[in-house]
């Protein structure tokens, strides 16, 4: 599965428990718009590392890389190019 | 005094002191005496009068501590207001209230119009951001917050007085429906001396604040650090706690301040624990009971300088009522403390006696700082305020030394995270479900959340419901911190022979292994 159609499909059965009207554009901020809180984060880095095999060292979480499913998509690109 | 007094007061002391820092931007405290000022001036002009209320919802930032001490500044009760409420919630909330005027964001509140078609009362509207267009049909005045803020400053409204209501903060009722809780002026000053004569902050404090000021705990930090002429670093992004901490260094803060599971989340998740945290001068933790272990492993891995404050409050009593002093922290791990300078508390037993050493009852708390009771609720309040004090909910034994520790809850409460929830409101919510026959909703332990929200579902026969329809149902009306984290399907509850649930029973079952 492409990794954007992964990303959005996590999002919305997990935060929004399969309604995917409320998720709109992928660059919709997920904390300014109440779909994802502290937890939430937490959860997404597990879903980062369990299935999309990355390791998230802390320093990571920032909204720059998290906050949104275009910044998710960059973000998981750019490692993996670091990565190969 | 009132509340607006504190501003003024330190203005006036040191009207080039930073009030407030946000995102690199610093308010002095002149600055917030001047634009509250012109918030109050606008709203005066507006119409807006002694005892009105006026509702605020906005996330934690200039705009709104100046809208705070605008509303005040004219006279006006403030209606503090949850950004994280369903569009429902926010209108029933609004509804109860009264309010004439509402302050907001224009993210927050995206059809004005339908707020003021579905709000009898609500004649005003200022949102930030964007200039609000609607149609003038409605009779209400739509006005962007640059606007209002053009109007010329008020000189204060001279009549307010203690007594006069100074905020309603709405929190989790025992029946199910929030009840706001009324503040009055003299009941957030009493509580912010007594805060100050423990926790003994200085002009040159600030504290690291990532609690909301609609949240009691959060509105104390404000005024704590307002009369003392100290400074509020506000960071609104929790969920990426490294950034947090970067704010906290960067800023120099000399306090932070949490719930649990701010302080397990920073502990599973960053370095904190490791960090020297060079100009941190003390921590403090309320809305909830922290574990033994979390409050240990905080305390041993940090530097002895640091004063640890474990706290306890409820809303009902403007935030504060006891607090364990840092230095008896090693001794009484999983104690809430002592009765703060100024509040008594008692522990009864059910006919208003008070109990041993040791003998569990309801603590009973009596002070300045307690509310004038629930906004429209005579009922519920007057189940509450008794001639002994506040009766809280919670039951807790006292320690040969007078140390309080909670032990249980006499109301259906689960306090999840920051948040007081009540499993009516929740329960009532998965009833509307045509699959379900029966629910009840308990609170279970988490290690981050203290309690996570769990569903005890019965279906109806021959129906189809699997969680995540039922959890899509509630997130229909119930915000993101009231959704149960597990639906549960079950033939059965456990009920005693009167046919009531047997909630202890469930809580039991829930925590065993599977």
């Amino acid at each position: 599965m492409e990794l954007r159609s992964m990303i959005r499909d996590f999002v919305v059965e997990n935060f929004l428990f399969g309604d995917d009207t409320r998720l709109g554009s992928d660059d919709l901020s997920l904390l300014d718009n109440g779909i994802m809180d502290s937890l939430g984060v937490m959860d997404l880095v597990a879903f980062l590392e369990s299935r999309l095999g990355l390791q998230v060292p802390d320093s990571d979480l920032v909204p720059q890389n998290l906050d949104s499913v275009d910044n998710l998509v960059a973000y998981v690109e750019r490692r993996r190019a670091t990565a190969a | 005094m009132t509340v607006h007094r504190m501003l003024l007061d330190a203005a006036a002391r040191m009207p080039g002191a930073v009030a407030l820092s946000h995102e690199g931007r610093h308010v002095d405290y002149a600055s917030l005496v001047d634009d509250s000022a012109r918030v109050a001036g606008f709203l005066r002009d507006a119409g807006v009068r002694h005892g009105d209320r006026v509702a605020l919802l906005l996330e934690n930032s200039r705009e709104y501590v100046t809208a705070y001490f605008g509303i005040l500044r004219a006279g006006a009760c403030c209606v503090a207001l949850n950004h994280a409420n369903g569009g429902q919630t926010q209108l029933e909330l609004l509804r109860d209230s009264g309010a004439v005027a509402l302050w907001s964001r224009d993210r927050h509140v995206p059809d004005p119009a339908c707020y003021v078609a579905a709000c009898p009362a609500l004649r005003l509207v200022v949102l930030e951001g964007t200039a609000p267009v609607c149609a003038s049909a409605t009779g209400a005045t739509f006005v962007s917050a640059g606007n209002a803020l053009a109007a010329a400053p008020v000189t204060d409204a001279g009549t307010v007085g203690p007594d006069d209501l100074a905020l309603i903060l709405y929190t989790s009722g025992s029946t199910g429906a929030p009840r706001g809780v009324m503040l009055s002026h003299g009941n957030l000053v009493a509580n912010t001396h007594q805060i100050l004569a423990y926790l003994r902050l200085r002009s040159d404090d600030s504290v690291c604040c990532i609690l909301p000021f609609h949240y009691s705990f959060g509105n104390s930090l404000l005024l704590t650090h307002v009369r003392c002429g100290g400074r509020v670093v506000v960071d609104n992004r929790f969920a990426f706690p490294q950034q947090v901490l970067a704010t906290l260094a960067d800023e120099r803060c000399t306090g932070f301040s949490g719930v649990p599971s701010h302080y397990a989340i920073l502990c599973a998740r960053t370095d904190f624990l490791l960090r020297r945290h060079e100009h941190l001068r003390y921590l403090t933790q309320a809305g909830g009971a922290m574990s033994p272990e979390l409050a240990r492993m905080i305390r041993e891995a940090l530097p002895a300088r640091i004063d640890v404050h474990v706290m306890y409050g409820q809303t009902e009593a403007s935030a504060r009522l006891a607090s364990v002093p840092p230095d008896r922290l090693r001794d009484k791990y999983g104690s809430i403390g002592l009765a703060i300078p100024g509040v008594t508390l008692t522990v009864r037993r059910p006919d208003g006696s008070e109990c041993d050493v040791h003998e569990p009852g309801e603590i009973v708390a009596a002070g300045p700082n307690v509310m004038r009771g629930y906004w429209n609720a005579p009922a519920e309040s007057a189940a509450v305020l008794g001639q002994d004090g506040l009766r809280t909910g919670d039951v807790a034994y006292r320690d040969e030394d007078g140390f309080l520790y909670v032990v249980d809850r006499l109301r259906n409460m689960i306090k999840a995270g920051a948040n007081r929830v009540g499993s009516l409101e929740i329960e009532a919510t998965l009833l509307r479900h045509p699959a379900v026959a029966e629910a009840c909703v308990i609170g279970v332990p988490d290690e981050l959340l203290g309690e996570a929200i769990e569903a005890w579902v019965v279906p109806h026969e021959r129906s189809f419901a699997d969680e995540k329809l039922l959890l899509r149902h509630c997130a229909l009306s119930l915000a993101a911190y009231k959704m149960p984290r597990r639906v549960r399907f079950v033939a059965a509850l456990p009920r005693n022979s009167a046919g009531k649930v047997l909630k202890a029973a469930l809580r039991e079952t829930a925590s065993r292994p599977e």
